[in-house]
C-alpha cells in the first residue's frame, strides 16, 4: 500500500469523512478559544466546565431515552448554566475562584453520574460522553458543530483586541471604562460553547488537552499573540487529523489518539523549542556572562 | 497684518479646576477602615507623592482615584468628572502584577492605551500606530518596540507603560511603588521622564515608600495612614513630627546638619494592623 493510498482509504468510509470534518473544526476552535484560556490561567476552569455538562446530557438522555442529537441543547444549556454559577460565586467575593470552580464542578458531575445511573444499561453510553464518539457523529452534528464553532470564531475576532487586554491587564480595561464584567461573561460563554462542541470529538475527561494543550505548545514557539494563535490552531488540526488515522489504523480510541499526538506536539516543542525548549536552555550561557 | 492672539478664557477657567478632588473619602474592607475622611485636592502638573508605612491605604487611594474602588463615603473627582466618566486616569501596573510571559511585545502593550480610542469591533487607524510610534520615541524605546515585554529590564518596562499612558492621552498618571527594585540609573531615566510628562502637562501620583526621593524628586508629599496627616510641599510635610505621627516607633530620625530630618531606616510593620 503506498503512501497515497493509506491517506486516502479512510476517506472511502463516510463514517470517517463526518468524523474528520468533526475533529478538524473542533481542533481549530477549542485550539483558538484555549489560547486565552491558557493566556488567562483559567485551565482549571475549562477542565470543571466540562464536567458540568453532565447533568444536562444525563437529562437529556432520560428525555429523549438514548444518546440523540437532541443532547446537544441540555449540554450547552448545563454548561452556560456552570459558567455563569461559577462567575457569579467569584464576583460575591465571599469564596476563592479555583474553590468556587471545584465545588460547582464535583457537584455537578455527580449529579450527571446519578442521573445516567437512574437510567439501567448506561456503561456504553457514558463511555461515549467521557471518552467522544466522533466516528459515530450523524450529518446533523456537523453541521451543529460547524455553526457553533464559527459562531465562536466570529465573536472571538470581533472582541479580539478587548479579550486581550482583559486577559493582560484587567485593571486597564477598567480604566479605559470598557464594559469589563460584560466582556467576562461572553469570554465565559465562548469558553462554555466550545467545550459542548468538542465533546462531539473527545468527550468530558480528555476535552482540557484539546483547549490547552495545542496553545501551550505555540506559546513556547513564537511570543508573538497572532501566530500563537495560528500555531495553536495548525497543530489543533494536526492533532485531530493525524489522531483520526491513528485510530483507523491501529484501532485505538479517536478521542485518545486525537489527544496523544497533541501531547506529542507539546513534548516536542518543550524539548527543542528554538529559544525557550530544554535544549535551547541547557546550552545558553549562564545570565551573569551573558 | 497682524492680529493679537486674544488670550483664550477657557485656558483660564481651566487651570483653576483641578486634576484630583478628592472629598471626605471613607474605604471600608469589611470591619477594616482603609481610608477615613482624606480630603484633599491637586492641581494639573503637579507631582505628588503618597507616603506612609505598609497599609496605610496608599494603593487604597490610587485605586479609589482610578475609579477601580468606590469609596463607602465622600467622592472622587478628576477634571471635574466622576472617576467612572472619564478616560483622563492611566495607572501603572505593579511590577508583580504583571505576567511577564504573556505573548505580547511593547509595541502591542501600548496599543493597549488606544483601545478606546480605537473603539468596539474596529481595528487600529494610522493615527493610533503613528500615537503609538510618538509614545514610544518619548520613552527612548522605539528600538525595542518588538521585544516581548518579558525581555525589558525593570526600568524599561516601566518606561513601557509610561508609553501606554502617553498613547492613551492620559491627563492623570498613577503609579504605585515605581521605582522597587530599579538601579540607579534606570530610576534617573524615569525621573527625566518623569519631568517630560510635567512639560506636557501630567499629573503624577506615585506612591512610595522612599521618603528620601519623596522630599528630594516631588512638588507635594502626602503622609498617609489611613488618614491623611499632613499634605504640602516637602520640606513642610516631611517633619518628625508628622512622620512619628504616620510611622510609629519604626522610623528611626536623625537630625543632619543642616537641620533637616535625614531619614536612616523606615522598614516597618507586617500589613500595618499594628499602629
Amino acid at each position: 500500500m503506498n503512501l497515497i493510498e493509506w491517506l486516502t482509504t479512510p476517506f472511502a468510509y463516510p463514517f470517517m469523512v463526518r468524523g474528520m470534518i468533526v475533529a478538524l473544526m473542533v481542533g481549530v476552535v477549542a485550539a483558538i478559544v484555549g489560547t486565552f484560556v491558557v493566556l488567562r490561567g483559567m485551565a482549571f476552569f475549562g477542565d470543571a466546565l466540562a464536567h458540568t455538562i453532565l447533568p444536562g446530557i444525563a437529562v437529556g438522555y432520560l428525555v429523549h431515552g438514548g444518546l440523540t442529537d437532541g443532547l446537544f441543547w441540555w449540554a450547552l444549556g448545563s454548561a452556560v448554566v456552570a459558567a455563569l454559577g461559577i462567575g457569579a460565586i467569584t464576583e460575591s467575593g465571599e469564596i476563592r475562584e479555583d474553590t468556587a470552580i471545584g465545588v460547582v464542578f464535583a457537584g455537578m458531575f455527580a449529579l450527571g453520574i446519578a442521573l445516567i445511573s437512574l437510567s439501567g444499561n448506561y456503561a456504553v453510553d457514558l463511555a461515549h460522553i467521557l471518552f467522544g464518539n466522533v466516528l459515530g457523529v450523524s450529518m446533523r452534528q456537523v453541521v451543529m458543530v460547524g455553526l457553533f464553532g464559527g459562531g465562536v470564531l466570529i465573536v472571538m475576532f470581533a472582541f479580539f483586541k478587548e479579550f486581550v487586554l482583559l486577559s493582560f491587564d484587567p485593571v486597564l480595561a477598567e480604566t479605559l471604562r470598557l464594559p469589563t464584567r460584560w466582556l467576562h461573561y461572553l469570554l465565559l460563554l465562548l469558553i462554555a460553547i466550545t467545550v459542548v462542541v468538542a465533546i462531539e470529538a473527545v468527550g468530558v475527561a480528555l476535552l482540557l488537552a484539546m483547549l490547552i494543550t495545542p496553545p501551550a505548545t505555540a506559546t513556547l514557539l513564537t511570543y508573538r499573540l497572532p501566530r500563537v494563535i495560528g500555531v495553536a490552531a495548525a497543530i489543533g488540526a494536526f492533532s485531530a487529523v493525524a489522531g483520526l488515522y491513528l485510530s483507523f489504523y491501529f484501532n485505538m480510541a479517536s478521542g485518545a489518539a486525537i489527544v496523544l499526538v497533541a501531547t506529542a506536539c507539546f513534548v516536542l516543542a518543550f524539548l527543542l523549542a528554538p529559544a525557550r525548549g530544554w535544549l535551547a536552555r541547557r546550552h545558553r550561557p549562564p545570565l551573569l556572562s551573558r | 497684518m497682524s492680529l493679537a492672539v486674544q488670550p483664550q478664557p477657557s485656558a483660564d477657567t481651566q487651570s483653576t479646576t483641578p486634576a484630583v478632588e478628592v472629598v471626605h473619602v471613607s474605604v471600608h474592607y469589611g470591619t477594616r477602615v482603609a481610608l477615613e475622611d482624606v480630603s484633599f485636592t491637586i492641581a494639573p502638573a503637579a507631582r505628588v507623592a503618597i507616603v506612609g508605612p505598609n497599609g496605610a491605604g496608599k494603593s487604597t487611594l490610587l485605586k479609589v482615584i482610578a475609579g477601580l474602588i468606590i469609596p463607602a463615603e465622600g467622592e472622587v473627582r478628576l477634571f471635574g468628572k466622576p472617576p467612572h466618566a472619564t478616560r483622563d486616569i492611566a495607572y501603572v501596573p505593579q511590577h508583580k502584577d504583571v505576567d511577564w510571559r504573556f505573548p505580547l511585545t511593547v509595541y502591542d502593550v501600548v496599543m493597549m492605551g488606544r483601545t478606546a480610542h480605537i473603539g468596539l469591533l474596529r481595528r487600529p487607524r494610522r493615527e493610533d500606530h503613528e500615537a503609538v510610534r510618538l509614545a514610544l520615541a518619548e520613552v527612548d524605546l522605539l528600538h525595542l518596540a518588538d521585544r516581548q515585554i518579558g525581555q525589558l529590564s525593570g526600568g524599561q518596562q516601566q518606561r513601557m507603560f509610561i508609553a501606554r499612558a502617553l498613547a492613551q492621552e492620559a491627563r492623570i498618571v498613577l503609579m504605585d511603588e515605581p521605582l522597587n527594585g530599579l538601579d540607579v540609573p534606570s530610576q534617573r531615566t524615569v525621573f527625566r521622564i518623569w519631568d517630560m510628562l510635567r512639560e506636557r502637562g501630567v499629573t503624577l501620583l506615585v506612591a512610595t515608600h522612599d521618603l528620601d526621593q519623596a522630599n528630594t524628586m516631588f512638588d507635594m508629599v502626602m503622609v498617609l495612614n489611613r488618614r491623611l496627616l499632613a499634605y504640602g510641599v516637602p520640606s513642610l510635610v516631611l517633619t518628625p513630627g508628622t512622620l512619628s505621627a504616620a510611622y510609629g516607633p519604626h522610623l528611626h530620625l536623625v537630625p543632619a546638619d543642616d537641620e533637616r530630618v535625614m531619614v536612616v531606616s523606615d522598614t516597618c510593620c507586617e500589613g500595618g494592623e499594628h499602629v
